[in-house]
């Protein structure tokens, strides 16, 4: 009979929490229902892979060893006490059930006990992380929700080896030190209390385990937690191809009244999944050079207050309440979109730019992607982030009034300062000694030399292009150069949004490069490179293009160049990210240097993949930077810790910002700072 | 509340002034709206947004015109005016004739334009339009506020500033500092493209054949010329100051 009540009650509960959970799920399907179609690629074996490495691999949360170790366990320890909780649970019906494993069962049993002392401990350790180590990025968001999952999590996996050690009391068993060594030893410390007592207490821990476990069920969906259920769909689902590479807009459409992302439904369902995929871990903001500079852009706050956003403006849509069992959870200070979410229906929504996510947040915003590339999830804040830009630039006009005068100065001259476009060329009267064709003043030309605007009018990079068509005239490259014909590439006007700019200078410069039959481009700003090689084949380029750093490295392997005099130099290398995270080129700037008699590489702590943007990225080279510390200064700060002689880069913006801060420091004669070109010519003829 | 904002079109401020037969050469030349005249079709629309108003630009000049008339129907006006002169020869007098003739009686109760084009320099056509029309004017506006028929405006008076009281109607000017022109917005663009440009030939204007004629003309046009490398002198200090008073009174001749 006890049973028999015992098995209604279980299931009466359980009902009622797969109910929630699979409402509470459903609901949320519905809300990223409510976005764009995506336009997915059939690349499915490629997606497979992604989830492979960083699913079961979980490649990215190894980014931080220490917490990587710990989710590690939880993720693995997980899948094994799932198949214990089925054994568990026919247990409370069956007295002393077991799987039917026969002699094997004892592996079984072993197996589950480490994974469940191993994920108490991963859990204790994740809360130390949090509340006792105080780790930085973990101190971003402290609410309600997250102490739960280390208290939910402590009692579900130690009342499983209490059950487990009262069932043994229960059944007289003698308990086997050896392959149940820790519900054994808890049926060792309480063995005088004698049966009975162990009956009472077995029942009790086990009513106490099916409780969390499914409290905690209905728990994941309502918070960061939901990680668990997204993050895999998210990995999956991923936009393909070559990383940042944005969306592109369809101009011929008229029926478009909206360019951009205005309001949340307007993102793409897949951008919407990335939501929910958040597990507010913070990796994100604590690489942003915004964030680490004081800004207000926080990139785990900006898909935060948009999950919550959706989730708030997805049940007023769909009439579906997000907070379940409502009572506890909706009234509770744990939801903070609860109230608001009451009161949806009659009350105006928040408008997505202005309330939810701020001007100022978007335009903070230097395109790096070192957020992306921390995320364990996959998520892309960066491609959000220019949809908003697009949507203020485009659709609304409104934007800083810098970014204003850069869409005029190029539209108008096609360069970011507005000078006259004829004096494009004039950087050449500086080289009389050198060779430097343009493209109507020789018959035919290997490379087309993609000088720039950076590299066309702004006096020090000007230095960097001398430098490299002396490298060039000394390998003997037949190369041109497009002279006043050159345009811009636009690659900045559509990271700050104006697609619509971006599209007229990329059809322009396709028609120009095609009338001249170009067949490899090469250029020194990785931001051209970025756009020419992975963005403008959408639009119709068929070119190979490359960066000065890749053809230095390869003219020096096939001897056409031989840098010899010696360059005493200590040099702090800083990775630009346009050429690094977003094209995965570090190791031939490092290979080139490491060929120069004389210089030492010094690197910065954040290097590579890591390595902390100059400050110039996403339009923010033209932006006042008012807020907070100065990027640049803390980017040279990082360099100079290591006490060099120079700062070596790869990027005219990057070599901007470095001389800048080298300024702003006060080092400027003690620390020079040189693009990678300028080195390697030193090392060819002073 | 009818506001108008009379707007000339010009060379982009980088352009590079080249001459061909003693006329300024129009060819490839990247035409923009004078920059001051931007600030007052901002100002119109900002006027706009926040009194309700309809707002009519106006210009004269060639055909080329019709497309900064076109960017500022894309910033947000209404409509356009356009009056088609294709004669160089005017000068500023014709020309605000022509404009006091074509919006005479039409009852706006603001003109706004740039207290100066970049091109000309000359400053006069709007501050005449408004004495042929009798009504007041401010020149140079920094900063404007209308409640209901009372207008206050600030103006830049070499460095020191000036308030103004004045009832609509009046004209005025606008300075540098009145405000940050917006970047049109492409569903403005389209907008624009279907937004009304009414034509109307100069000659076809109602003035007088004295108000029409010139009074002034232009002699002579010419480059300034091209600036010489500097000297820099050395030696002893003695030396390069009588130096410097030799050259000063053989060289440059101004002692």
């Amino acid at each position: 009979m006890l049973v028999f009540i015992n098995f209604i009650a279980f299931l009466t509960v359980m009902g009622y929490a797969v109910y929630l959970f699979t409402n509470l799920v459903y609901s949320r399907i519905l809300f990223i229902k409510l976005g764009k179609k995506s336009n997915l690629k059939e690349d499915t074996w490629k997606r497979v892979q992604e989830v492979l490495i960083n699913v079961f691999g979980q490649r990215k949360l190894f980014k931080d060893k220490k917490s990587g170790l710990m989710h590690l366990v939880l993720f693995y320890t997980f899948f094994i006490i799932q198949v214990g909780l089925i054994e568990l649970i026919i247990k409370g019906f069956i007295k002393g059930f077991e799987f039917p494993l026969g002699d094997e069962h004892k592996y079984f049993s072993l197996l589950q006990e480490w994974a469940t002392f191993l994920m108490l401990l991963a859990v204790v350790y994740g809360f130390y992380r949090r509340y006792g180590e105080k780790v930085k990025r973990l101190q971003l968001k402290r609410d309600g929700k997250a102490a739960f999952v280390y208290i939910a999590l402590g009692i579900l996996t130690s009342s499983i080896l209490l059950t487990l050690g009262f069932e043994k009391i229960m059944l007289e068993h003698e308990p086997n030190l050896a392959y149940a060594p820790f519900s054994g030893a808890i049926a060792l410390l309480f063995s005088s209390i004698g049966s009975t007592a162990g009956t009472v207490l077995f029942y009790i821990f086990w009513w106490v385990h099916m409780i969390t476990v499914f409290s905690f069920m209905v728990f994941v969906p309502q918070s960061k937690q939901a990680h668990e259920l997204f993050a895999m769909f998210n990995i999956f689902f991923k936009k393909s191809g070559p990383v940042g590479k944005l969306r592109k807009i369809d101009f011929e459409d008229e029926e478009v009244e909206e360019y951009g992302v205005g309001k949340i439904e307007s993102f793409t369902q897949r951008q919407l999944i990335d939501f929910y995929a958040c597990a507010e871990c913070g990796r994100c903001t604590n690489m942003c050079p915004a964030s680490v500079t004081g800004k207000t852009l926080s990139p785990m706050q900006l898909i935060v207050k948009m999950r919550d956003h959706l989730t708030e403006k997805g049940a007023a849509i769909t009439s579906r309440s997000p907070w379940m069992p409502s009572p506890i959870i909706g009234s509770s200070a744990l939801s903070p979109g609860a109230a608001a979410q009451e009161t949806a229906s009659t009350l105006e929504m928040p408008n997505l730019i202005g309330d939810v996510i701020t001007e100022e947040e978007l335009w903070a915003c230097t395109t790096c992607r070192n957020c992306e590339d921390q995320c364990p999830v996959g998520n892309e804040h960066v491609d959000k982030i220019i949809d908003l830009r697009r949507y203020l630039v485009m659709t609304e006009g409104s934007m800083p009034h810098e970014a204003t005068r850069y869409f005029q100065n190029i539209e108008r001259q096609s360069n970011p300062w507005g000078i006259n476009r004829k004096e494009r060329i004039k950087w050449r009267e500086e080289c009389d000694d050198l060779v430097v064709p343009t493209v109507n003043e020789v018959e035919e030309f290997d490379y087309l030399f993609w000088v720039g605007s950076m590299g066309s009018f702004d006096k020090r990079s000007q230095k960097i292009v001398q430098s490299f068509v002396k490298i060039m005239n000394a390998a003997g490259i037949r190369f041109a150069v497009l002279g006043n014909e050159e345009r811009n590439s636009g690659d900045t006007a559509r990271r700050m949004g104006n697609e619509f700019l971006f599209q007229q200078l990329c059809q322009e410069n396709i028609v120009n490069f095609q009338a001249l039959g170009v067949k490899k481009i090469v250029t020194i700003d990785p931001h051209a490179y970025n756009t020419f090689k992975h963005e403008y084949s959408e639009f119709g380029l068929e070119a190979e293009v490359y960066h000065h750093t890749e053809l230095i490295w390869k003219w020096i392997q096939e001897g056409r160049i031989r840098p010899k005099k010696e360059v005493k130099e200590s040099i702090a290398y800083h990775d630009s990210c346009y050429l690094g995270r977003y094209n995965n080129i570090f190791d031939i700037p490092r290979k080139i240097l490491t060929s120069i008699p004389g210089v030492k590489i010094l690197e910065i702590e954040r290097n590579k993949e890591d390595a902390m943007c100059c400050g110039a990225g996403g339009g923010m080279m033209w932006i006042e930077e008012t807020q907070g510390k100065r990027i640049n200064v803390e980017r040279v700060e990082q360099a100079l810790q290591l006490s060099p002689t120079m700062i070596g880069s790869n990027c005219p913006y990057c070599l901007t910002m470095m001389s800048d801060g080298t300024k702003a420091k006060e080092v400027e004669e003690q620390v020079k700072t040189m693009d990678i070109a300028e080195i390697v010519e030193k090392s060819l003829f002073h | 509340m009818k506001i108008l904002v009379l707007l000339k079109q010009t060379f982009d401020t980088e352009e590079k002034i080249s001459l061909q037969n003693g006329k300024i050469n129009e060819q490839g030349v990247e035409f923009i709206i004078n920059p001051y005249d931007e600030y007052a079709v901002e100002e119109a629309m900002k006027l706009k947004e926040e009194l309700g108003a309809e707002v009519t630009i106006l210009t004269v000049g060639p055909s080329r015109t019709e497309s900064a008339l076109r960017t500022a129907l894309a910033m947000g006006a209404d409509k356009a005016l356009m009056i088609e002169y294709n004669g160089s020869e005017a000068d500023e007098y014709v020309i605000s004739n022509l404009i006091a003739a074509a919006i005479r009686n039409q009852g706006f109760d603001l003109i706004l334009g740039g207290y100066m084009a970049v091109d000309s320099g000359a400053g006069q056509i709007a501050i005449r339009v408004a004495e042929i029309l009798g009504i007041p004017q401010i020149a140079a506006i920094t900063k404007l506020s209308i409640v209901g028929r009372n207008a206050t405006a600030e103006r830049d008076v070499e460095g020191d500033l000036e308030t103004i009281e004045v009832e609509l109607p009046f004209l005025a000017t606008a300075q540098q500092g009145l405000n940050e022109p917006r970047y049109p917005s492409l569903p403005g663009i389209m907008k624009a493209k279907k937004k009304p440009i009414e034509k109307v030939l100069a000659d076809e204007l109602e003035i007088s054949n004295e108000e029409r004629s010139v009074r002034t003309e232009i002699l002579d046009q010419y480059l300034p010329p091209k600036k010489q490398a500097g000297q820099i002198l050395t030696g002893e200090m003695d030396h390069q100051v009588s130096e410097l008073v030799q050259l000063l009174r053989t060289k440059a001749k101004v002692i």
